[in-house]
């Protein structure tokens, strides 16, 4: 008897530039894409069918001697992506880099 | 006590490789990075001991160490953390860059049904090392406020400046 591997094809959406994509992998993976409408960070889609906001979270924080990640647009430094859906959430933390110096 | 909104590279790691004193080694293949709360006060000018993981304020397996208890799934970050790989990043620079640069791909919560509640940043050691057993290279803080992840997925994306770096 011969086995059928059928590789699932999943359906993403961005809920804020609209972008739609299709994936053909197996296991738990997210599609991104540069969004413009999120300052042209690489951002998560979400799947087809799944109602969810993305947004992104600006540092706080006094940034000081901190080299942090800053959003392509305008420079800010950004601290997360967060998708939010119905039934929880999922979170890109972008961390800063730890630094030292021989001067 | 807080974790503060800083990041720092420990001061014994650097004191510990000069000297060939220490074990840890940034070209390890064994690196974890755990997660931790609000509830201590990190120090880069710590010993060796207490710079590492399950030792000084890196308590492991209890409060302030974070682990996903895996209640919506397989557990996604273990209080031991999530390992560095290395399938696109460079690990390290090479001596002819004025910037020695510690990297490794993006870290992700090895389950989609994750709930971590407060990181507030995580602790990047050898888990390999002997002579000082888990000593830590250094610790990043995530800006200074809680990062909370509910059954979903927990991703740390390093900087393109690399996880430590040291001018030259």
């Amino acid at each position: 008897m011969t086995a059928t591997l059928v590789t699932p094809v999943t359906d993403w959406y961005c809920p804020n530039c609209g972008l739609t994509d299709q994936t053909r992998e197996t296991g738990v993976h997210i599609r991104y894409h540069t969004c413009p409408r999120l300052r042209f960070l690489s951002a998560p889609m979400v799947r087809t069918g799944i109602a969810a906001k993305v947004e992104l979270h600006e540092r706080e924080s006094y940034v000081g001697n901190e080299l942090v990640q800053c959003d392509p647009e305008r420079g800010r430094p950004i601290v997360s992506i967060e998708t939010t859906r119905d039934e929880g959430n999922d979170l890109i933390v972008y961390a800063p880099t730890a630094t030292g110096s021989v001067d | 006590m807080a974790f503060g909104a800083s990041s720092k590279i420990f001061s014994a790691f650097i004191h510990d490789s000069v000297n060939k004193t220490g074990t840890a080694t940034l070209s390890s293949a064994t690196a974890k990075a755990a997660l931790y709360n609000d509830n201590i006060t990190p120090n880069q000018l710590v010993t060796a001991a207490s710079s590492s993981y399950a030792a000084g304020v890196w308590t492991g397996s209890g409060t302030p160490n974070i682990v996903d208890t895996g209640t919506g799934g397989p557990a996604g970050w273990p209080y031991v953390g999530r390992p560095l790989a290395w399938g696109s990043a460079t690990k390290l620079t090479t001596y002819a860059d004025a910037t020695l640069k510690y990297d490794a791909d993006d870290t992700v919560s090895a389950s989609g049904t994750t709930t971590l509640t407060n990181a507030f940043g995580c602790l990047v050691y050898d888990d390999a090392s002997t002579t000082t057993v888990d000593q830590a290279f250094c610790y990043i803080s995530f800006g200074g406020g809680a990062q909370t992840v509910t059954l979903g997925t927990f991703t740390i994306v390093w900087n393109g400046s690399g996880i430590l770096s040291i001018a030259l």
